[in-house]
């Protein structure tokens, strides 16, 4: 396949104008006529038993429509990805099982009304004990969070390669240590909205800020019971989902209120609502185990996580699962023996956020390798070659995957980008340590062992005109998709940018394409619309081939053109071409459908290397990230501009995760309920040099050769800052975030010792 | 949110008289962007706004009989690009450059810092070791506080009802006299304080430190003089034994609790090594820099 002009190029993103001036609408932004407001009426503890609900105050109310409990909704009134298990609305008699749960809603003429008359429900309570970590959710005779779960297991994942206890025994250094790691806050700036309503035909339109528009149609007919064929889902523009808005989020008490008011109606969480009710990254606690010769050769691994699943399923199994698997990380292991399992608490939600389990892994595992090094006498960086897979080796892990290993060029590339380590000045307190780590981030190619395969489709139309519009059913999050889609269309018909519309994110327009994550759309839904393109590129030379009298081989898409590549002179334009099919009755839509071979690969992996130093004042704690580089092997840089801004904005994400980032919960409940609370990286932390860059080792598979990098960056730039740092004070460092004070302790600590 | 009234008196006489007629449930609306905050979370809900962010009498920064008198009404962005404040007491210049963002700094007031009375309150540090007074204007005229007397607790002043803060005193500081201030944060910018301090010294002709006054903020119930480790500095020679003996002292005088931001020990062993960078900053011979630094 050529690369013609536009791919690979940094164009402007086609959404950029729309979101620069104010004019693109939001779920917020939206009017219908006679919209009305809904509200949750959320629980105020994170485990009580509802005794009654009283709605008499709140109905007696002027402007408000209707006042929603259990008992009003039709169908199984649950849902949930994995395991249908979330109530839509906790009914009397039942438990709550975390502080997100609802046990009401009320629509209303306006917001403030629905406000007040969410305050006005009456709910007696029984409050009874919460489970607040996974080590008391699984001790002994432990209350369960859900009764079909014993031990309050939601999940459980094992891998084993080898003979790990034979690996140990012929190690020559054995390391173990444990690592902790906080719940991170996917922090999106538009919290989760919607409107909904229903039309004369029974159908329910949710237009609504989510991921994934195919799941939630799917919840929505589990919990209401509303036939798949009655249900439209719309994805409106994203302001950040992270994997927050992966699951259904208020779509369905969205459908729910719509159908029983009988009005449009839309709701909008406010922050403190939206923090408490999604999902965030699971709270970890990893022990690690890992045993080698003195010449550095690993030989035995053996790890056990232990995740807070918070209250219900969702993600956890495949969160989880992969926490494990990354345990690994691109490092030949021949004996491994992992472990691990998510727990259920009445703590916040748990689920999908970028990097999906495998930052966590990659803490314990960067972490331990440092103290490997340590014990061995070995430079950190020489270790970790040492064990690098191989370019013909496999990776002994549950994430079999076919990308060409380039670790070595990776690491040449960020020792390059590194340069010479910097000195603290003459007679200051500060230290510089430094570190660099690897990973191997993954991306879904189709074939995920635990979700079966999974089918994309795009749909491509040209227009009498010479128009394109594209259909795919993908979810624009702001990682540049559809500006991805309109520049394969571009370059695939020769037009400009402007001639092609790309529609996502809407379950009756666009073939399936399932859902937005795993750092799989580029790849996916960039093969099934090349596919797409490709059939009507066919019925066009076919036409185009008749019309000039020239063999099809003969001719190219280029410059607005279809023209001969030997005689650029004899073409006909492009419009001329689709209104010339249009009139012969020539098939200018077409739909392309991807799915992964049968027996190939589970997982693409886009393979990264990160480097930083970090100054640290001894005496005051003081940390300063002097330099953070990202390198990533990106198989194809589609556009750089945002490619880049991808790693970025994910290193800055491990940036907050390492140095302030932490959803405190105490007893349950949320102990930083808000951006006054909680922290996130603001423009002034950003690193003084900041370095994203990428290398191509074109992936066999992936459009163009190019890889998944959406999540990459997030995965071990969090470990790389914890071992500079750690390396500067002369103290191990397992549990983030780290701040002052936990190095003025560390250091404290070291000194009595 | 209660729905509520909004005035804007021209003067401080139709202040004080609206004052008196709301009986107890109006509430003072300076910058707003403390209120906002406590009326959005239904933790206060004033029946009547009184909009002093214009209030003439409450706006001027002047030098006047021996003191540097700033408004209640003055803004932290105000504060730093003053002239008279970047002179005579560069700490608090320097708190006011700590604080949020340039939007809020734009409306926040040092009245309204004070008289929230968190014990993170920027300003307050650099106010109380420089021996702030309060001019409070009420029912019954005027009257001067010290700052110190003027903060109970947290959240309580010892303002009456109808009682206005109408500017801070702050006595002109001896020659040589330095000051600093330093803010710990959980990020570089808008950030609430985990610990903040501030510290003025003068050193004697002898050498030997003739006055030391160290603030510390969010590490007790009010923002705190470390009473204990200015009156160990005092008279002493600036020794680095010295130095770190009163930092460690601050260190144990201070009452910090556990919250999200940092555990209490975490805190104890910030005011330490920060009151320490401090009186080192502020004893060093060369390098006058008074400006202060932002972790
Ligand atoms: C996003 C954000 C970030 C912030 N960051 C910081 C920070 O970094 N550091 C910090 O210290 N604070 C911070 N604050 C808190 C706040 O901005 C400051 O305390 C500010 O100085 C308050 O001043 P104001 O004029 O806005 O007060 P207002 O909100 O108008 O008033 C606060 C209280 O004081 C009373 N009051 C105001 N003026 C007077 C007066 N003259 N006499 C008597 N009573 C009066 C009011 O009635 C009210 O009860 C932040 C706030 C926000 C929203």
């Amino acid at each position: 396949m050529a690369i013609g002009s536009i791919v690979g190029k940094g164009v402007a993103r086609v959404d950029a104008r729309g979101k620069v001036t104010g004019q693109t609408k939001y779920a917020g932004d939206m009017r219908l006529p006679n919209m009305h407001h809904g509200k949750l009426v959320f629980s105020p503890h994170p485990r009580a038993r509802v005794l009654a609900i009283d709605c008499s105050a709140a109905v007696a109310m002027a402007g408000v429509k209707r006042v929603i409990t259990a008992r009003d909704l039709t169908g199984s009134g649950r849902y949930g990805y994995d395991v249908a298990h979330r109530p839509v609305l906790v009914a009397e008699g039942e438990e709550t099982r975390y502080i997100g749960d609802v046990v009401a809603m009320v629509v209303a003429v306006s917001e403030e009304l629905a406000s007040r008359a969410a305050q006005a429900v009456v709910v007696r309570y029984e409050v009874l004990p919460p489970l607040t970590s996974p080590r008391q959710a699984m001790a002994e005779g432990a209350y369960l969070v859900h009764a079909d779960a014993p031990g309050n297991r939601c999940c459980k994942r094992e891998f084993s390669h080898g003979d790990v206890v034979a690996g140990f025994a012929r190690s020559e250094v054995v390391v173990e240590h444990t690592y902790k790691t906080p719940r991170q806050e996917q922090a999106f700036l538009e919290t989760e909205s919607g409107v909904a309503y229903q039309d004369e035909a029974g159908v329910v339109h949710v237009l609504s800020s989510l991921q994934d528009p195919y799941g939630v149609a799917e919840d929505i007919h589990l919990a209401l019971a509303i036939p798949k064929s009655r249900i439209h889902i719309k994805g409106t523009p994203v302001g950040g989902g992270f994997g927050g808005k992966l699951n259904t989020t208020i779509q369905v008490h969205l459908a729910a209120m719509a159908c029983l008011a009988g009005v449009p109606v839309m709701l909008v969480l406010d922050r403190e609502e939206s923090f408490i009710f999604h999902a965030k990254r699971h709270p970890t606690e990893i022990r690690l185990k890992l045993g080698a010769k003195r010449d550095g050769t690993i030989l035995a691994m053996e790890g056990e996580v232990i995740s807070d699943a918070g209250p219900y399923s969702g993600r956890s199994p495949e969160v989880v699962g992969l926490t494990m698997s990354a345990l690994l990380g691109p490092y030949r292991i021949a004996n491994v023996a992992t472990r691990a399992q998510g727990i259920y608490t009445n703590n916040l939600d748990s689920g999908a956020f970028r990097g999906f389990g495998a930052p966590q892994a990659a803490i314990a595992r960067e972490g331990l390798l440092d103290k490997l090094a340590r014990e061995l006498g070995l430079e950190p960086l020489e270790l970790r070659r040492r064990n690098f897979l191989q370019p013909d080796s496999r990776p002994a892990s549950p994430m079999l995957g076919d990308s060409p290993v380039s670790l070595e060029a990776l690491a040449e590339k960020i020792i390059a980008r590194m340069g010479p380590k910097p000195e603290p000045a003459v007679g200051s307190s500060k230290r510089i340590g430094r570190s660099i780590c690897f990973d191997m981030p993954v991306f879904d190619v189709g074939a995920i062992p635990t979700l079966g395969k999974s089918g994309v489709g795009a749909t491509v139309e040209v227009h009498s005109d010479g128009g394109v519009s594209v259909y795919a059913g993908g979810t624009e999050l702001g990682q540049g998709i559809t500006t991805v889609l309109a520049q394969f269309a571009a370059d695939q018909f020769g037009l400009p940018m402007e001639a092609i519309r790309v529609e996502m994110s809407d379950n009756w327009t666009c073939p399936r394409a399932g859902r937005t994550s795993a750092s799989r759309l580029t790849f996916g839904l960039g093969n099934a619309l090349l596919l797409a393109i490709e059939a009507v590129r066919q019925t066009l030379l076919t036409r185009a081939a008749t019309t000039l009298g020239i063999a099809r081989e003969e001719l190219r898409f280029v410059a607005g053109q279809v023209q001969s590549c030997s005689a650029p002179e004899r073409a006909i334009a492009f419009a001329e071409l689709a209104q010339l099919c249009w009139d012969k009755g020539d098939n200018l839509r077409e739909e392309g459908w991807f799915r992964a071979a049968e027996d190939r690969y589970m997982y693409g992996h886009t393979f990264m290397a990160a480097g930083a130093d970090v100054a640290v004042d001894l005496a005051t704690g003081e940390i300063e990230v002097l330099k953070l580089a990202n390198v990533l092997d990106m198989g194809k840089v589609l556009n750089p501009v945002m490619a880049y801004g991808q790693i970025y904005g994910g290193a800055v994400q491990a940036l907050g995760y390492a140095l302030m980032e932490n959803m405190v919960t105490k007893d349950g409940l949320a102990k930083t309920p808000s951006f006054a609370e909680y922290a996130i990286p603001t423009a002034v932390d950003i690193p003084f040099e900041f370095v994203a860059e990428g290398i191509e080792t074109p992936y066999p598979t992936g459009p163009f050769g190019a890889k998944g990098i959406g999540e990459a960056a997030l995965n071990c730039t969090t470990p790389t800052l914890l071992n500079a740092i750690a390396d500067a004070i002369g103290v191990e460092l397992d549990a983030i975030p780290v701040a002052q004070e936990h190095i003025l302790a560390a250091i404290h600590q070291q000194k009595r010792i | 949110m209660i729905p509520f009234d909004y005035l804007k008196p021209a003067t401080l006489e139709d202040l004080l008289e609206g004052l008196r007629s709301a009986n107890g449930e109006g509430a003072l609306l300076a910058g707003g962007t403390d209120l906002h905050v406590k009326m959005r979370l239904g933790l206060k809900s004033p029946r009547l706004l009184f909009d002093i962010s214009e209030l003439a009498a409450a706006r001027n920064i002047v030098e006047a009989e021996g003191s540097l008198r700033i408004g209640a009404c003055v803004t932290m962005s105000e504060l730093m690009a003053s002239p008279l404040v970047a002179r005579l007491a560069p700490s608090l210049a320097e708190a006011a450059r700590s604080m949020s963002c340039r939007q809020i700094r734009n409306r926040a007031t040092l009245g309204g810092n004070i008289v929230t009375a968190s014990p993170a309150a920027d300003s307050v540090p650099a106010l109380l070791a420089a021996d702030a007074r309060a001019l409070i204007v009420g029912p019954g005229g005027l009257r001067e506080l010290a700052l110190a007397e003027l903060l109970l607790g947290p959240g309580r002043t010892a303002l009456g009802p109808g009682e206005v803060l109408l500017e801070v005193l702050l006595p002109l500081p001896e020659a040589g006299h330095r000051s600093l201030y330093f803010k710990v944060g959980r990020r570089r910018a808008q950030a609430i304080s985990v610990i903040s301090l501030a510290g003025g010294l003068s050193l004697a002709a002898d050498g030997r430190i003739g006055s030391a006054r160290i603030a510390l903020g969010a590490v007790a119930p009010t923002v705190m003089r470390a009473r204990q480790a200015e009156r160990f500095l005092e008279g002493e020679l600036p020794s680095a034994v010295n130095l770190a003996a009163a930092a460690a002292l601050a260190g144990e005088e201070c009452s910090p609790i556990t919250d999200v931001r940092a555990s209490g020990a975490g805190r104890r062993l910030l005011v330490e090594a920060w009151t320490h960078r401090l009186l080192q900053q502020l004893c060093a011979t060369s390098g006058d820099d008074a400006g202060g630094n932002r972790p």
